[in-house]
């Protein structure tokens, strides 16, 4: 490639390298996936994994908002401890609302149905996912399951929490259990369909010279997701089978009374239910180990050491479940070796958390948008993390066991961990995708506020919960006001923090200046076609010689003055490894 | 692909074996099906559970090992069908620490 | 004559490969159906091991004889499959025809006995509601699997004929052979419903009696 001169050695302001917005006649998405059919019918029945990537994001966009105009109404509820807007039947009715539709609607689906879905065959050089028919179904079924948890919704709600626990869940509740169950039991199979397409196409469609240990980690992430989405789903969708089961057809499976046991549906339950925190959290850790090599301009530190990370945090995150059990009656010893594994399975997380930081040692790190999603995912990633090393030691569990400590805690791997990477992932191959440029101010400021709102939002539950405010409550004693108070109100600044990508995204898509192939002058093979890439993704399949994140010679750091900025890769498409030979300009 | 793989197995066959071979098997399941059947009513005590579970399983396995071809199966698909029930082992040997200990906490 | 899939759809460009990758990606599916059955056979013989004479007490009233035949017809289904697929290896079309509608008579012919098996269930008060025929309140946990555990494996025997109908018509429009990865794929699925029916009857017709 044609050496770019670099400004003056700082890391130039974006906006000085970028071509000119060529107002809202698209010329360069001439050719691209977008242009194939404009109908919606072509749309509708598209296989290609772009355009069924594209149909997964607004799907869980919408449901993204739903979930959260719930945890919004509730937050703003909690303002006072008697409740402002609704009673206590009318709140468990909306945080079950809430959990279900964030976890098996927004966040299982998010990164893997949409970013992965569009750049796993390109990231490694194929033209399509193994098999684009089923990867269309799977969005039909996605869609099935959400028409029948939202019927679900519109009958009343449910009012179980999204554990749906027994015996509440199938003798007592009064409430539309059973079709939401069946809606997350179809939701499954979508899910399934994902991961066994995922699977298939590693294996196979690799391109010539992508060797297992050449792929990019957001690769190995999207496999090891897969894995645990094909492995714990369908136990998932036996508990719920035998839910309705008892539930709607008086099967008595979990009856106590007739010497049944309740813990069965909870072992069932979470024997998929903790895997799935790993679904939701895998793919978030491939996207920023993605960006965090770009964005310090450095080979990532330990790549097989990342790879055997995630590999083993897919495998050891199935013997661990039962570290939500602790308080149930279950086996103290079984508590003890549930224990111990989760001890266990923190192990590998560590690990990433600590080659992330020493991938940032020494590089020439830029606080683009991305950038600063990423470094708020790994801080609060580690909060989440370490709170939850807390709570897989017995003696503490049994102290903050349902109250809001856990509920800071999931959030802070949930929200503040995956939902920040998406972000950054979004930001980051938004370019890619639609062929343009995000506005970056409003990006950076968008990340810094999530970053506030969310710690202002969460951090005051970790000490209300450690102080005993149990979760799943309408009112409270006024004890816990101040708590609240500071979690609603940064509820309030968190919501912004999530609206303001919308507005700005769209805005983008019409108005933002376009890009080349490669805007952050990344490795990849993703950039190294058109932006947004055509229909059969690469004119030739590439052919891969060298290894990943090849951003500087090894064994030497980046060059002062090397750091990512925008129209970098303007002409020749990509730092390509030769050039880091280059000599750069001196400071 | 990097390395040129070792092309697909061929279940090449001669054409006696299209009916024959499965036929064999299906005699063998039949037989075991009696068998299984006719160990119910032996007086086995408590080792008859394992006994019939046993037969089942001779059972399952020739249908993956014949009809399902796992015996020609490449390697990675012989490891897929190994990994679905290797984790169904961890759903039933995690899941018994609960249920086989607790008896032992609160009888 | 090498397993290939007949017909290639994208983004393939080797039929062997395609047939490869067909084959993998069914079993990763069998390998999760495993554990959606699993699930409930864990269930049960945590159960069972809690209440043992309450579960043998139940099992002593399936009926072995539906049981059984439907098991040898199942095992004969599977048979008939599995001549089909290699039948068209060979290129024996008229053959793995047949062998496709045998398989599915068989598997209807199996989802009717079970029909005459549950009406007879139902007369003799085996639903495990309140007018459940058993002493032992266990015994009624054990028909609630026994009814959850043949209906799950219905469906899934349900729609296996679907497929199985599809590649009928395909047989007789003669475009089986193009689509070889349905026949095989359909058959792995055929096999594996089988499988568990194995173990379904052994746990719910055999282990208690
Ligand atoms: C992807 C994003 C999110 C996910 C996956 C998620 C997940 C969950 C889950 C699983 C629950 C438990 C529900 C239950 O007990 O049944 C929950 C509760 C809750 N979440 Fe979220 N959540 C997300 C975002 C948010 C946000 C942004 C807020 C605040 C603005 C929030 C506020 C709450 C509140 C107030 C509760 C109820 C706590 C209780 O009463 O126990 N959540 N969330
Ligand atoms: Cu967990």
């Amino acid at each position: 490639m044609t050496d770019t001169p670099l400004q003056g050695g700082v890391p130039a302001s974006p906006r000085a390298t970028e071509r000119p917005a060529a107002g809202h006649a698209s010329t360069n998405r001439e050719g691209s996936f977008w242009q194939e059919g404009s109908s919606v019918w072509s749309w509708l029945s598209t296989v290609d994994h772009k355009r069924i990537g594209v149909l997964y994001a607004i799907s869980i966009t919408i449901f993204f908002f739903l979930g959260g105009a719930a945890a919004g109404l509730m937050r703003f509820h909690l303002f006072t401890p008697q409740g402002l807007l609704f009673g206590a039947d009318t709140y468990n009715r909306l945080m079950t609302l809430h959990g279900v539709v964030m976890v098996w609607f927004f966040l299982v689906p998010s990164i893997p149905t949409t970013l992965g879905n569009f750049l796993l065959p390109l990231m490694i050089g194929a033209r399509d996912l193994a098999f684009p028919k089923l990867n269309l179904m799977s969005w039909y079924v996605f869609l099935a399951g959400a028409a029948l948890t939202v019927l679900a919704l519109l009958m009343g709600g449910m009012d179980t929490g999204w554990t749906f626990y027994t015996p509440f869940s199938t003798i007592y509740s009064n409430s539309m259990v059973t079709i939401a169950a069946l809606g997350i039991f179809v939701v499954g199979f979508s899910s399934i369909a994902t991961g066994v397409n995922f699977i298939a196409t590693v294996h196979m469609l690799r391109a010539p010279g992508m060797t297992w240990f050449r792929l990019p980690l957001f690769v190995w992430a999207m496999y090891a997701t897969s894995l645990v989405m094909v492995l714990a789903t369908p136990v998932l969708s036996v508990s719920m089978l035998l839910l309705v089961a008892e539930r709607f057809f008086g099967m008595p499976i979990f009856d106590a009374r007739l010497g049944g046991d309740p813990l069965m549906f909870q072992h069932l339950f979470w024997f998929y239910s903790h895997p799935a925190v790993y679904i939701m959290v895998l793919p978030a850790m491939g996207v920023v180990s993605e960006v965090i090599a770009v964005g310090a301009r450095r080979t990532i530190f330990g790549y097989a050491f990342m790879v055997y990370a995630m590999l083993a945090i897919a495998g050891v995150g199935f013997f661990v479940w039962g570290h939500h059990m602790f308080v149930s009656g279950q086996s103290p010893y079984a508590s003890i070796v549930f224990s111990f594994m989760s001890f266990v399975v923190a192990v590998p997380s560590a690990i990433k958390v600590f080659n992330w930081t020493a991938t940032l040692y020494r590089g020439q790190i830029t606080f683009a948008a991305p950038m600063i999603y990423a470094l708020g995912f790994v801080g609060l990633f580690t909060i989440g993390g370490l709170t939850g090393l807390m709570l897989a030691s017995i003696p503490i569990d049994v102290h903050v066991t349902d109250t809001y400590f856990v509920v800071a805690h999931f959030h802070y791997i949930m929200v503040g961990g995956s939902v920040s990477a998406f972000f950054a992932g979004l930001h980051y191959w938004w370019p890619k995708i639609t062929g343009r440029m995000y506005p970056e101010g409003w990006a950076r400021f968008a990340a810094i506020l999530l970053f506030f709102g969310f710690n202002f939002t969460f951090f005051p539950q970790f000490v209300m919960g450690y102080m005993g405010m149990p979760r799943r409550y309408a009112h409270y004693p006024s004890e816990f006001q101040i708590y609240h108070v500071l979690s609603s109100s940064g509820a309030m600044i968190l919501a912004v923090a999530y609206l303001l990508p919308l507005g700005y995204l769209a805005w983008s898509i019409r108005y933002g200046p376009h890009v080349s192939k490669n805007p952050w002058g990344a490795t990849g093979l993703e950039w190294r076609t058109e932006s947004p890439p055509p229909k059969e993704n690469f004119k030739t399949i590439p052919v891969v010689d060298n290894d990943p994140y090849q951003y500087h010679q090894k064994g030497q750091a980046p060059q002062h003055g090397e750091a990512m900025h925008r129209g970098q890769g303007e002409e020749g498409g990509g730092v390509h490894p030769g050039s880091q030979t280059r000599q750069s300009e001196p400071a | 692909m990097a390395s040129p793989r070792k092309p697909p197995q061929l279940y090449e066959a001669p054409s006696s074996t299209v009916i024959l071979g499965p036929a064999l098997v299906w005699v063998g399941l039949l037989a075991l099906l009696a068998a299984n059947i006719g160990l119910t009513f032996l007086p086995l005590g408590r080792a008859k559970t394992a006994v019939n579970l046993g037969v089942a399983i001779v059972q399952a396995s020739l249908m993956f090992a014949v009809f399902m071809r796992l015996n020609r199966a490449s390697a990675l698909v012989k490891l897929t069908a190994a990994a679905g029930l290797v984790w169904l082992s961890f759903l039933f040997l995690i899941g018994s620490a609960d249920f086989l200990t607790r008896p032992m906490i609160s009888p | 004559m090498s397993q290939a899939s007949g017909v290639l759809h994208e983004p393939f460009t080797s039929g062997v490969r395609q047939r490869e990758a067909t084959i993998f990606a069914i079993w990763i599916f069998l390998a999760s159906e495993l554990l959606l059955f699993g699930g409930m056979f864990f269930a049960f013989y945590t159960y069972r091991h809690a209440h043992t004479s309450g579960f043998d007490g139940g099992a002593r009233h399936t009926n072995l004889l539906f049981g059984a035949i439907n098991t040898a017809l199942l095992l004969t289904s599977s048979f008939a499959m599995s001549v089909a697929g290699r039948a068209l290896e060979v290129k024996r079309a008229a053959l793995a025809e047949v062998c496709i509608w045998v398989t599915l008579a068989l598997g209807v012919g199996f989802l009717g006995v079970k029909g005459l098996e549950y009406v007879q269930d139902l007369h003799e008060h085996l639903w495990p509601n309140t007018r459940f025929d058993g002493a032992d309140p266990a015994s009624r946990i054990f028909f609630g699997f026994y009814w959850t555990m043949t209906f799950i494996h219905s469906c899934h025997l349900l729609i296996g004929l679907g497929f199985l109908i599809r590649l009928g018509i395909m047989a007789r429009a003669r475009v089986l052979e193009a689509n070889s990865d349905s026949v095989e794929t359909t058959s792995l699925y055929w096999h594996l419903v089988d499988v568990i029916w194995i173990m379904v009857f052994t746990t719910l017709y055999l282990v208690g009696k």
